[in-house]
């Protein structure tokens, strides 16, 4: 801005708000006074009325004096935040410059943040969050330990749970739960085969959930909430019944009967029980009261219990276990061996899930701090390239900070940059874990990537951030030798560089060879399972289930005759071979049965217990289950015929030893008015809990004398399994429109995803291992290239006086491998002793097992070598006239 | 802009500033000058008001202000409008005379209405 004519700028007057107030003020009031002076006031005079024609001077000058102050602070606040600005905007530009190096860096942390971040989402949401009910550290789940099965976390008696119920103290609330099939047919008129669970009318209460429309079962007195009303989930609710506003008070078809809605959940909640639940029903419990017999022996229900206000979990578990001694007293028939075991609800259900969550935590930890040393790596390199520069701005008056700042602030953009990307990867990899794990972790609902793990993910950016950055950013502002900016030759600098990298290069091959000894141990436990034989064939095998609802299918005879009929019908579909039906399939859980044989005297203790299935001769064929002795069932088993049982090997070999078991009488169940069961067969044993788990006794009565309402079918298939399943669906409807199929699948399916102990462990750390190798294989590469550059006069002068280029690419790879082998031994021996750590995990492999140990070693020799191979080639080719020339 | 209808005589004395500012850089005795000239001496009682105006004005951004050095050898600070302050001396001049023109109209004597 131009001033008036005549008034020439005055650039250096202070800038400080202060002196410039009143500077302004005695230049008005002289001014002032200079002119009345020369209209002929007095010049004493002259001052007097100057200062009162202005106002108060000390006043006005404090005003102003804020107003500046204020102005000044905002545009200080401005200009720093502008500088900062366009320092992150030239970092961003010198980034585009070398779009491979920064696309590079930008997909390393992208990957090891969205890993890193995928699974401690998962982590979160299985083991972390907390459940969505009110007082939930006062909720517990309580189990009852069934040592003779070796069993922590076993399911309840209603005996037992009553007991319980009534005289503790400690706990202000009890409710029992157990899973029921629900065939419910929606308003389309669709008939949904989902799952129910029958509930303790105390249990919405104990939770703390409010109905999102009508009422929840309301717990009067002891007397439980019985009838027919249901409570429906949201899901079931909106996606089945159109979120119809009217439905309570309304009936629905459900097992093929009517039940009246009376209320329906919010949309948070979730079933306290894995699994998703379709609708609450009234319970049934009492009735097996009635029969003492049965009323401590049938190990059913579930339980959850609230602790009272201000009682502790060790408390609640001393007074549960109290009164379970005081009931096996008093019961040591039933009860000898049976304990309470109070858990958090938090921490139920997912005992054998943490452990493997926190390795996987461990592993993918290992990940981003590979990746990280590996940005470090390239960081350094880039520095280095501008060690003039900064020696440059050094001398110019830089400060370190300044300096390091800038080194610090590119790995920040990077890993900004990267952090965006890797929730985008969390989101992908949450969404294929949640599919692929499905049938292998609890509470998978429950994962998501929000804003704890968007928490997460800057954290971790920072992390990345400081540990890429610290370390060359350290090595750009230690001073050279010299202290000044001569950096041409920089030998301080070049040693001291060689050695960070060197450390770099060692610790991530220490690194790499933790996981890869991990993945490697593992996976000869992945082998070892699959040599182990399944005793059954799974291939070419559908299974589906046909729950019959007790409503109609009343009797045994009933529930018979349509099992008979369904069996017979799906046999006359083209494409099956053979069909067979049964009470459970291999991989789920195994019911148990006491066992007397007769003749042999009563063992001491509780009877012993084996597991029991019920089957008809066709299954053992379907599934290709071999026979040993012996006949399989047949038709000549009739209902109302003399009751037979077949055994698997390992009953026969257990209780009969070397002699056969045919003819052979057994009891199951405890009471002496039980028939004897004739043995009239021995079967294969089959891997029925997966493959890790041995073959334990078991027995299988004939369908026939022992239907069951929810039987299973199994059906051999030659053609496509999904016509033959569609097939069987018009069947199934056919002869009962109410009747679902409930879990299609191929048994095959069944085995695979099966919790296969170590399978997800090694999928994670062969996958990680692999990726560990490859950036540790790529650190060395960038190790050596720089080396080999580094030395290139040096390489040059040795070649022109004789050295062979053999030699030279001997001696460039033993640089690479004395880096790579310090960190292999550190990496080992980490190894070795945190290996209790995954012992738990491994199947037929000892923690220490030497093979693997070489094998890592081995390969990672080996990849240490293939990094240094380009650049060594490169060096024993180096033309001395031209390398020296330069 | 009921915020300055409330501040009638500070927004007034911001319009004037302005409005001397127009002719070109002045320092803050030239502008008490020229408003005591033009208004005869009735709108700027106290001079010394002119400067807590003339500083908020510059920390608004719509004047500017410089140190030079007067043809007589003083040093005083010279204010001119900024391209802000141009543009608000416009729209602070039209809603000025629709408010004269409004406070006229009620006070004039009623059956002029036309």
């Amino acid at each position: 801005m131009p001033l008036p004519p005549g008034v020439r700028p005055d650039p250096w007057h202070s800038k400080r708000p202060d002196s410039d107030v009143q500077a302004e003020i005695a230049f008005h009031l002289e001014a002032k006074i200079e002119q009345l002076v020369a209209q002929g006031v007095p010049a004493d005079r002259a001052r007097e009325q100057a200062v009162a024609e202005f106002g108060p001077v000390a006043a006005i000058a404090a005003d102003c004096r804020d107003i500046d102050t204020h102005r000044q602070a905002r545009m200080s606040r401005l200009a720093s935040f502008r500088g900062f600005w366009l320092e992150a905007r030239g970092t961003v530009r010198h980034l585009a410059r070398t779009p491979g190096f920064t696309a590079l860096a930008i997909g390393t942390f992208g990957l090891g943040i969205g890993a890193t971040a995928a699974v401690s989402s998962l982590f979160d949401g299985v083991v972390v969050k907390p459940l969505p009910y009110a007082h939930v550290d006062r909720l517990v789940r309580v189990w009852e330990t069934n040592r003779a099965e070796g069993q922590q976390e076993g399911q309840l008696t209603i005996a037992d749970f009553r007991d319980w119920q009534r005289a503790s103290k400690a706990f202000d609330g009890f409710a029992a739960l157990r899973h029921r099939y629900a065939v419910i047919t929606s308003t389309s008129g669709e008939v949904v085969p989902l799952m129910g669970l029958e509930v303790s009318a105390r249990l919405f209460d104990l939770l703390g959930v409010r109905p999102h429309l009508g009422q929840l079962f309301r717990d009067a007195d002891e007397s439980e909430h019985r009838g027919e009303a249901v409570v429906l989930s949201y899901a079931t609710w909106r996606d089945l019944f159109g979120a119809d506003s009217g439905i309570v008070g309304r009936t629905i078809r459900l097992n093929a009967a009517d039940h009246p809605v009376i209320g329906v959940l919010p949309p948070d909640f979730e079933s306290p029980l894995s699994g998703s639940i379709a609708v609450y029903l009234a319970n049934d419990f009492d009735a097996l009261l009635r029969d003492p017999g049965r009323s401590r022996r049938m190990h059913f229900l579930s339980a959850v219990a609230r602790l009272a206000p201000g009682v502790t979990l060790e408390a609640g578990r001393a007074e549960l276990a109290t009164l379970g001694q005081r009931i096996a007293a008093a019961n040591p028939e039933t009860n000898r061996g049976h304990e309470p075991y109070p858990v958090p609800l938090q921490d139920a259900g997912i005992a054998g899930t943490r452990p493997t969550l926190l390795l996987v935590l461990g592993a993918v930890l290992c990940l981003l701090l590979i990746t990280c040393t590996n940005l470090a790596n390239l960081a350094f390199a880039r520095a280095l390239g501008r060690f003039r520069e900064f020696a440059l701005r050094r001398a110019l008056g830089a400060g370190r900070w300044q300096i390091a700042r800038q080194v610090l602030l590119e790995q920040a953009i990077l890993a900004a940059v990267g952090a965006v990307l890797g929730l985008g990867i969390a989101g992908l990899l949450v969404r294929l874990g949640k599919t692929a794990l499905a049938s292998q972790l609890p509470r998978l609902d429950r994962v998501a990537v929000d804003g704890r793990a968007f928490l997460v993910v800057l954290v971790l950016a920072a992390i990345a951030t400081v540990v890429s950055g610290l370390v060359p950013a350290l090595l750009a502002v230690r001073p050279t030798a010299s202290g000044g900016p001569e950096v041409k030759d920089r030998p301080g600098l070049t040693r001291r560089a060689v050695r960070a990298r060197h450390i770099l290069v060692s610790v991530q091959a220490a690194l790499a060879a933790l996981l890869l000894v991990g993945a490697g141990l593992t996976a000869k436990s992945l082998l070892r399972l699959a040599q182990e034989t399944l005793g059954f064939d799974p291939d070419r095998v559908v299974t589906f289930r046909v729950p019959l609802p007790p409503a109609r299918y009343a009797d045994q005879a009933a529930v018979r005759g349509t099992t008979t009929q369904l069996l017979e019908r799906f046999r006359a579909i083209a494409g099956v071979v053979r069909a067979g039906a049964a009470y459970s399939l291999p991989m789920e859980n195994v019911s148990t049965t006491s066992i007397r044989i007769e003749g042999q005297p009563a063992p001491v203790g509780p009877p012993p217990e084996v597991g029991y299935n019920a089957a008809d001769g066709d299954y053992f064929r379907t599934l290709g289950i071999p026979l040993l002795r012996g006949r399989l069932f047949g038709p000549e088993d009739r209902p109302d015929g003399r009751p037979v049982i077949l055994v698997n090997q390992a009953l026969a070999r257990r209780f009969f030893g070397g002699r056969s078991p045919i003819g052979a009488r057994l009891k199951s169940g405890p009471n002496d008015r039980d028939p004897w069961l004739e043995i009239v067969g021995v079967v294969g044993d089959i891997r029925r809990q997966g493959r890790a788990v041995a073959p334990v006794p078991e027995l299988y009565y004939p369908l026939a004398q022992d239907p069951t309402s929810e039987p299973t079918f199994a059906l051999q298939v030659t053609g496509e399994p999904a016509a033959v399943l569609r097939q069987a669906r018009l069947v199934i409807a056919s002869e009962d429109a109410d009747l679902p199929m409930s879990a299609p699948i191929s048994l095959a399916r069944v085995v695979s995803r099966s919790v296969e102990g170590p399978t997800l462990l090694a999928g994670v750390l062969i996958g990680f291992g692999v990726l560990a190798v490859v950036i540790a294989a790529v650190g060395i590469y960038g190790l050596i290239s720089f080396l080999v550059a580094e030395r290139e006069r040096e390489i040059a002068v040795r070649l022109a006086v004789g050295a062979t280029g053999r030699r030279v690419l001997v001696e460039t790879t033993r640089w690479a491998l004395r880096p790579a082998a310090a960190g292999l031994v550190g990496g080992l021996l980490l190894a070795l002793a945190s290996s209790s750590l995954v012992t738990g995990f491994l199947y037929h492999v000892a923690p220490a097992d030497p093979g693997t140990y070489v094998l890592v070693a081995l390969v990672l020799l080996m990849t240490a070598g293939l990094g240094a191979l380009i650049p060594s080639i490169r060096a024993s080719r180096v033309e001395p006239a031209a390398a020296l020339k330069e | 802009m009921p915020a300055r209808d409330l501040d009638l005589v500070r927004g007034t004395v911001d319009l004037l500033v302005l409005k001397t500012l127009a002719v070109g850089p002045l320092h803050g005795y030239a502008i008490a000058g020229l408003i005591r000239d033009r208004s005869d001496g009735e709108l700027l009682v106290q001079e010394g008001a002119l400067y807590p105006a003339l500083h908020r004005l510059e920390a608004k951004g719509l004047v500017e202000a410089e140190w030079g050095v007067t043809p007589s050898g003083r040093r005083a600070r010279y204010y001119s409008l900024t391209r802000a302050g141009r543009s608000e001396l416009r729209a602070e001049s039209a809603t000025w005379r629709r408010y004269v023109e409004a406070v006229a109209k009620v006070l004039e004597p009623s059956g002029s209405r036309s």
